[in-house]
């Protein structure tokens, strides 16, 4: 054995011991922050959740919902404090308290004060539970592939027809729902024969797909499964009543049949509030039926708790009147953009919108 | 055989040299290295701590906004100027007079005038102060009164935060008339000659809407202590956007909402006092309680990194003063709700 050389070895193994430290203390940090940064992001995906709750509060307000009267599955529905008998709702055109899809009333139209029902929307009802997976293809989905969005001159005759005479006109002059008027079949078949290949009017497939589409792929993305879930519940007077102020004290929130409490999650229960929910729901098996596991995944999420109050108040714009010529004017609802002070887009929210929104900073007893 | 051995285990002058050479070499390699490699965890762990402050600014800002606590903090009594009875201010308790029943199928919750000329002295269009304002009687009032009360205990950002959506902002005050502060313009300047107070610049009395309102300005609240002792009055208080209007608008050329924004009404907050000499500054700011804006400054190397973000949902101004219960007097005298019909009498 050589003195030397064994000296060099000592030397070498230490320097990349000491390398390897520095390296594996390195990694050590970037696992800590990456850790630590799990804490952030499931704050912000509870945010967006929240979004989604406010969002769902807004859609069911209008639509969703069953009517037993009408001979279409889903009705328009007048708000969640019916604007046509200042009573709770939703209810649909004839006035009648909605139904689910199994056609049981959404809560009782007896007592018809929004409760008497087990589940949302009545109040004191259990509360919507939306874990927000993403799906293959959502029902209605619309492709963002291009294709043709057909103009046609209906008016035309010849075989050439290249301009957008009378055609056009029809298409922008605002009277039509849509920028494409309806298309006959002649029309259709003269489109796809000509220049508009692409068109999937004429399409012996179209209806087929059509349907397809909108029934939607309603599989689960796997990868996205477990991260993030919402719920709307809409409270009784007790229950709002009982939420606390900063100091405690109770009694600082006014209840309306439009108040809700929505709870934005990010993690893997569900969205089930407790495991007895789960278990109630045949659900247990997502948890492998063991309580102490829910609890485990409960221990793990991020969950925001919110109260908010719907109006059906929908008009951003308003009111906004300016000059023209010394008269006064109105811009027109959904004109076009221009560049212009007194002329620009009057956008409405269908939905309705909020009069407050407050973060409830301690778990409510009910949500 | 043993002097040959003795003189075979020496070296010569060169070997020494060599050898000499070598071992400097690897030690400096070996210090090189260790150099380099204690920079770069050294740099790592700056790193990891700079992305932890922002991930606490971040944090921080968002309970901020959902507390208003910058605004008025509900646990220290000495850091809530916006409760102070002598201005509109948004923290100050709501007084009974003020309805908070909103609901939309109360009559007397709509509001009753012309979308132009309702000044009372020229009635050619109807004298609408008649069916509403604060000189009728019951729900002829309730508009009125919400309206004024608001005003003139919150303010105008909150009159706007409290207000349904498609609200009407003007009402008809005892005399008939609309109120100055909703029709005339009402020009003030502070000591810097750049904040503007006033509520309808074109100084007609035509109804307004939101949209209208809030067109290329924005209603603010501060508690900068240099800007409330030199009288801003949260009544009025609003900064507009230099670029759409122009001084041909009757506009201070001077001000716009950016500089309100970078410069004078956000609140500020250190999130790193006291710290450690080398650890990097964070600083929080919040404007109007939306324009959230965390920055870290390195005092290492002088970096700087800045994160502005909106928040699109958070506590609204009501939201917060319903988690310090300020409205509880005008909730007490509301009552509780209950079914209203449209077509019911006022």
């Amino acid at each position: 054995m050589n003195a030397r050389a064994g000296s060099i070895l000592i030397i070498v193994a230490g320097l990349t011991a000491i390398i390897a430290g520095l390296c594996l203390s390195l990694l050590a940090f970037t696992r800590v922050d990456r850790e630590e940064a799990v804490v952030l992001r499931q704050e912000v995906q509870a945010r967006i959740m929240i979004y989604a709750a406010m969002d769902y509060v807004q859609e069911t307000s209008r639509i969703g919902w069953h009517d037993p009267a009408s001979t279409g599955p889903v009705v328009d529905t007048y708000g969640w404090i019916d604007v046509r008998d200042g009573r709770p709702g939703p209810k649909g055109p004839d006035g009648r308290v909605v139904t689910n899809s199994d056609g049981t009333p959404v809560f009782s139209p007896v007592a018809d004060d929004g409760t008497g029902g087990s589940f949302f929307p009545a109040v004191g009802g259990r509360a919507a539970r939306c874990p927000m997976h993403l799906l293959q293809r959502p029902p209605s989905a619309v492709s963002p592939a291009q294709v043709t969005n057909p103009v046609v001159d209906a008016g035309a005759t010849t075989a050439k027809r290249t301009g957008f005479n009378a055609g056009w006109a029809k298409a922008i002059n605002y009277t039509e729902p849509g920028s494409a008027p309806a298309v006959s079949a002649t029309d259709a078949a003269f489109m796809k024969s000509v220049d508009y290949p692409k068109s999937p009017l004429a399409d012996a497939d179209a209806t087929r797909i059509a349907a397809a589409w909108r029934i939607g792929d309603q599989r689960p993305v796997m990868s996205t499964m477990g991260q993030a879930w919402f719920r709307v519940y809409r409270p009784t007077p007790a229950q709002v009543q009982a939420l606390p102020a900063f100091d405690g004290t109770t009694k600082s929130i006014r209840w309306t049949p439009a108040v809700f409490i929505l709870a934005g999650g990010a993690g893997g229960t569900l969205g089930y509030q407790t495991y007895a929910e789960a278990v109630a729901d045949g659900r247990g098996d997502a948890f492998q039926n063991d309580p102490a596991f829910f609890d485990q995944v409960r221990a793990r999420e991020r969950i925001l708790w919110y109260a908010c109050e719907w109006s059906p108040a929908a008009n951003v714009d308003s009111l906004h009147f300016y000059t023209v010529d010394s008269n006064w004017a109105w811009p027109s609802t959904n004109a076009p953009m221009i560049v212009s002070n007194n002329q620009r887009q009057q956008n409405r929210s269908f939905g309705g919108s909020f009069l407050w929104i407050q973060r409830l900073m301690t778990e409510p007893k009910s949500w | 055989m043993r002097n040959y051995a003795s003189s075979s285990r020496a070296f010569t002058l060169v070997e020494l040299i060599f050898s000499i050479a070598l071992g400097l070499l690897i030690c400096y390699a070996a210090f090189a290295t260790f150099r380099l490699t204690s920079g770069t965890v050294n740099r790592a762990k700056q790193m990891s701590l700079e992305n932890r402050l922002l991930r606490v600014g971040i944090l921080r800002a968002l309970e901020a906004a959902d507390t208003w606590a910058m605004y008025d903090d509900p646990w220290r009594a000495t850091a809530q100027p916006l409760r102070t009875t002598t201005d509109s201010n948004p923290f100050r308790p709501l007084p009974n007079t003020v309805n908070l029943d909103l609901t939309s199928t109360a009559p007397g919750n709509w509001w009753r005038g012309q979308p132009v000329g309702n000044n009372v002295s020229s009635t050619a269009y109807g004298c609408y102060p008649l069916f509403s304002g604060l000189a009728r009687l019951g729900a002829r009032s309730t508009y009125a009164k919400r309206m004024q009360g608001l005003m003139d205990t919150l303010g105008h950002q909150a009159l706007l935060d409290y207000a349904p959506l498609n609200s009407v902002f003007m009402y008809f005050d005892a005399s008939d008339a609309i109120p100055a502060a909703m029709q005339a313009t009402n020009f003030l300047n502070d000591p810097t000659q750049k904040i503007l107070y006033g509520f309808n610049d074109l100084g007609r009395d035509i109804a307004r809407g939101f949209r209208q309102l809030t067109w290329a300005r924005s209603f603010l609240i501060t508690t900068d202590k240099g800007l409330l002792a030199n009288g801003v009055n949260h009544k009025y208080f609003y900064a507009t956007y230099q670029a759409y209007l122009g001084a041909a608008n009757n506009q201070d050329p001077a001000f716009d909402l950016n500089e309100a924004t970078q410069i004078l009404v956000a609140e500020q907050e250190s999130l790193t006092t006291p710290k450690p000499a080398a650890w990097p500054d964070l600083n929080l700011s919040v404007f109007n309680n939306n324009i959230l804006t965390v920055t870290l400054r390195n005092p290492v190397d002088g970096t700087v990194s800045t994160m502005h973000f909106a928040v699109g949902v958070t506590t609204t101004l009501r939201g917060a003063r319903q988690q310090r219960g300020l409205d509880n007097a005008a909730l007490a005298t509301t009552g509780a709700w209950q079914p209203q019909l449209p077509w019911s009498a006022l």
